[in-house]
């Protein structure tokens, strides 16, 4: 990368953060803009960022950014001295700089080789202030001291009470001064040595806020004679000119004191420095923590609250031995107390990792803007719920999905304006990303108010897709039609667009979403619009669990696909096609046996030798209970039922990942440790419930029933 | 390693179907007796499982079955030895751990040449010490996914690594 100098590695990073974190919220802040131009808090937060991110780039040498920044900056200074009205070409510009910045920071960050010109970005920001017809400073009267005086009675009476000849001083920076605000400081600074600085414009807050501009009109009470003031600012880097006149108390009263919008740099000053005022925070009271550090302390916290469960075991089994021990009353207490102390703690650690999911949704608004422009659609983003707070390994998994579904909605949910004249909506399309709580999980909606999904059109294409069978095609209800959409291999062709290829993604979607212990629906209606709901778990550190014993193991199944469970009994038992199936209700099933499935799937049981040509009849075990599992909300077809020998406990675990030297093992999603410091294996869900419609376990599963 | 430099290296020896095999020490994070395991399904065949070793799940890989010996069933002297291969720990069951040993350079020989039950492959080189020789293990390779494919791919033809 193009530094000119070396910077440390650690600096770097602080830098890359600060780089990303201002990134971030300029993304926002200028899309607001469009819809908020004339808010002059937020032009002040934007031109801050800019700022900011035009100081740390040229601090550490990394002048490609410095000077796009700079030219950011510009602009908005312009926009906020209301001498530049936001236009969307100006919005544009600024947003092509966000899109510059953003490939500067990947190049030193190393993820990108390019060499960014920006010049022609330069450019636009250069047209983009020029397009309006600047409204040249010197046009409206300017703001000065005269103005300031005559709105403050207070600085018209030191005024009268000086007790030096007053002068009134003006100085001009010269245009290629690079270092306004320094420069007028030092203005500043020369006259309030010289005797009583009366008033400024701009003020020495403004300076030192950057809000100099290159101009400065004072007053001031001292004995120096006007030549050796001259002199003395004409003698100040970058001063053009200057010029020292006596003053008079009494000029005051002609000039218009009322304040109007003939004063551009007054209103926006004002604002802004009434809002910035609660902003400069006493630094954050936050910490940024390296993710891998946080993890680490969260393992840490897992082991404890394990060591927790065996500790209360273990003194409650001396606690029954040694009654009248004080020792052992001690113990109990003490451990008693490290148990709850364990549990905060671990609680709190969770919530430490937790993000809200603002951190994500506030990137949509730019996507959807940048795709409404591209396809000619009139659309309104909502974002509602952004302050959910999520386990963050959670949000960077389901970044991808939202931004799916969001494009698909755009492209294939969304009419027209004409379209949407026609049939008598609103021209502009409402598209509403929402985040709630629900117990123990966390709800995310995508919905849009567009044209909905035609279940006869889906069931068309999924029966030519070969998804599914004519016959099969017409049995299933509207709502079971539409979720085809989530089938492998759904792909309607016809509308692909490079946008959004519908279909091709909707099983990733779903697989994804899947793979997080979640689940994601659809509910349409034709005419009126499309809804998808994510359903995710609030954490994937811990889930709560049903254990299970099955073939000798213990086994937990993640409560979230739990439907019910019931005794054999209940269901009626038969086979379909040569498969096991049982019916519940009136709910038709495939059945799995878990300790046969896992058994067949390579487990060397050392329980049940040669398990894997034995009949089933002679398994010691019991299949005494029905696990009836569920990946989605409705679709009947994707439920299973699970058989296990015996029913343990339901408790929250903390899921362990297994490292790959255990190959790719199906059906397990990772482990967890138990009270008793066994471990025990956590069932994948959704991959056990492919694997029993998979067509090679249907097969093996007809070849054991001809044994 | 430092020990290199020095010409000399530290190891732990173990036994393994009636071998002596020795490992880097500096890859063997603990020495544990046998603990009760989890077993795995889809695992590949040598994968005896998982086991909790404070805390953190850790696979088990029963080193017999990696390199095809015979098995047997665990005794009071068996082990396991936890290595650290990328900073995760595997739990590699072995028939007993006998001692640490330092080994001079210039004692060990390159593996091919001297007839071993376990695959060359996987050998840094062999060890003649006064008594005996001593199979070094390069244990990371050894337990190496990637290398148990290329090995696969390559006709079963070990045992005979002449």
């Amino acid at each position: 990368m193009a530094l000119a100098l070396d910077i440390p590695t650690d600096d770097l990073k602080i830098f890359l953060q600060e780089v990303e974190s201002i990134l971030e919220q300029l993304d926002e802040d200028v899309i607001r803009l469009e819809d908020e131009s004339d808010n002059p808090e937020l032009l002040q937060e934007i031109f801050r960022a800019a700022h900011t991110l035009k100081g740390s780039s040229g601090m550490v040498g990394f002048t490609a950014m410095a000077d796009l920044t700079h030219k950011m900056e510009d602009l908005l200074d312009r926009v906020r001295k209301g001498t530049l009205v936001v236009t969307p070409e100006i919005v544009d510009a600024l947003l092509m700089s966000l899109d510059g910045l953003k490939e500067l920071r990947d190049e030193l960050a190393g993820t990108s080789d390019s060499q960014l010109d920006v010049a022609p970005i330069i450019e636009a920001l250069q047209r983009a202030a020029a397009g309006d017809g600047p409204v040249a400073p010197s046009d409206a009267p300017a703001y000065t001291v005269d103005h300031a005086i005559a709105a403050s009675t207070t600085l018209q009476s030191a005024l009268e009470s000086a007790d030096a000849p007053l002068w009134r001083v003006t100085a001009v920076l010269g245009p290629e001064c690079e270092w306004k605000s320094v420069r007028l400081f030092q203005v500043l600074n020369d006259l309030t040595g010289r005797g009583n600085l009366v008033t400024s414009v701009p003020t020495l807050q403004d300076i030192e806020e950057e809000r100099g501009g290159d101009h400065l009109d004072a007053i001031v009470a001292t004995t120096d004679d006007g030549d050796t003031i001259i002199a003395a600012l004409l003698a100040i880097d970058d001063v053009a000119d200057a010029t020292v006149e006596p003053y008079a108390a009494r000029a005051v009263a002609p000039v218009e004191a009322s304040p109007s919008p003939k004063r551009p740099p007054e209103a926006p000053r004002d604002s802004a420095s009434g809002a910035a005022t609660p902003r400069i925070e006493p630094l954050a009271q936050t910490v940024r923590i390296d993710v891998a550090k946080l993890d680490a302390l969260i393992n840490l916290v897992g082991e404890l609250v394990i060591d927790r469960t065996r500790v209360a075991q273990v003194s409650r089994t001396l606690q029954s031995r040694y009654k009248e021990d004080e020792q052992v009353r001690v113990l109990v207490e003490t451990s008693t107390h490290i148990a709850k102390v364990v549990d905060v703690l671990h609680e709190s650690m969770m919530q430490a990792r937790m993000l809200p999911v603002g951190v994500i949704f506030s990137k949509f608004p730019r996507l959807v803007r940048d795709l409404a422009r591209s396809m000619d659609k009139q659309i309104a983003l909502v974002v509602e719920g952004e302050d959910t707070e999520i386990d963050r390994s959670v949000i960077e998994e389901i970044k991808d999905p939202i931004i799916h579904l969001i494009r698909n909605s755009v492209d294939h949910g969304v009419e027209s304006a004409e379209e949407r004249a026609a049939l008598g909506k609103p021209e502009k399309a409402t598209v509403r990303l929402a985040a709630r709580h629900g117990p123990g999980h966390v709800l995310i909606t995508v919905s849009d108010d567009g044209k909905g999904i035609d279940p006869s059109r889906i069931r068309d294409v999924a029966v030519m897709k070969g998804v599914i069978s004519a016959e099969a095609a017409q049995r299933l209800t509207d709502a079971e039609a539409v979720s085809l959409i989530f089938a492998p291999g759904f792909s309607t062709a016809a509308q692909t667009t490079e946008v959004s290829g519908r279909g091709v993604g909707m099983d990733i979607v779903r697989s994804k979403i899947e793979g997080l212990n979640g689940s994601v629906d659809v509910d349409s209606t034709p005419g009126v619009g499309t809804t998808f709901v994510l359903r995710l778990p609030l954490t994937l550190a811990t889930v709560r669990g049903l254990l299970v014993s099955a073939g000798g193991e213990t086994y937990a199944i993640p409560l979230a696909y739990v439907r019910e469970i019931v005794q054999p009994e209940a269901t009626l038992q038969q086979t379909v096609g040569g498969r096991p199936a049982m019916q519940l209700r009136n709910m038709a099933m495939g059945v799995l046996s878990l300790s046969e499935m896992l058994r067949r799937a390579g487990v060397p049981s050392a329980r049940v030798p040669d398990a894997a040509t034995a009949p089933v009849e002679d398994a010691p075990r019991g299949d005494n209970y029905v696990v009836v599992v569920r990946t989605g909300e409705s679709e009947s077809d994707r439920t299973v039922a699970l058989t296990v020998d015996e029913l343990i406990d339901q408790q929250e675990i903390v899921v362990k990942s297994l490292s790959g030297q255990l190959g790719r093992a199906r059906g397990i999603a990772g482990a967890t440790i138990l009270g008793d410091g066994q471990v025990a294996l956590i069932l994948d869900v959704p991959a056990l419930i492919k694997n029993v419609s998979a067509p090679a376990v249907a097969s093996r599963e007809a070849e054991r029933n001809a044994v | 390693m430092a020990e290199q430099t020095t010409g000399e290296r530290q190891l732990v020896v173990f036994d393994l179907a009636g071998e002596n095999y020795g490992v880097d020490i500096n890859t063997v994070r603990e020495i544990i007796r046998m603990q009760q395991v989890t077993h795995v399904p889809d695992a590949p065949e040598y994968v005896e499982g998982v086991m909790n070793l404070r805390g953190s799940v850790i696979p088990v890989i029963d080193l017999r079955k990696r390199f095809a010996l015979p098995t047997t069933d665990e005794t009071a002297e068996s082990r396991v030895v936890v290595v650290d291969i990328g900073g995760q720990g595997i739990g590699v069951v072995v028939d007993a751990v006998r001692e640490v040993l330092r080994v001079r350079d210039d004692a060990v020989e390159p593996a091919s040449g001297v007839i071993t039950t376990a695959d060359s492959f996987y050998l840094q080189g062999i060890a003649k010490l006064e008594d005996r020789l001593l199979i070094l293990l390069d244990i990371e390779r050894a337990l190496d996914e990637q290398v148990d494919e290329l090995r696969s791919a390559r006709s079963q033809g070990q045992a005979i690594a002449a």
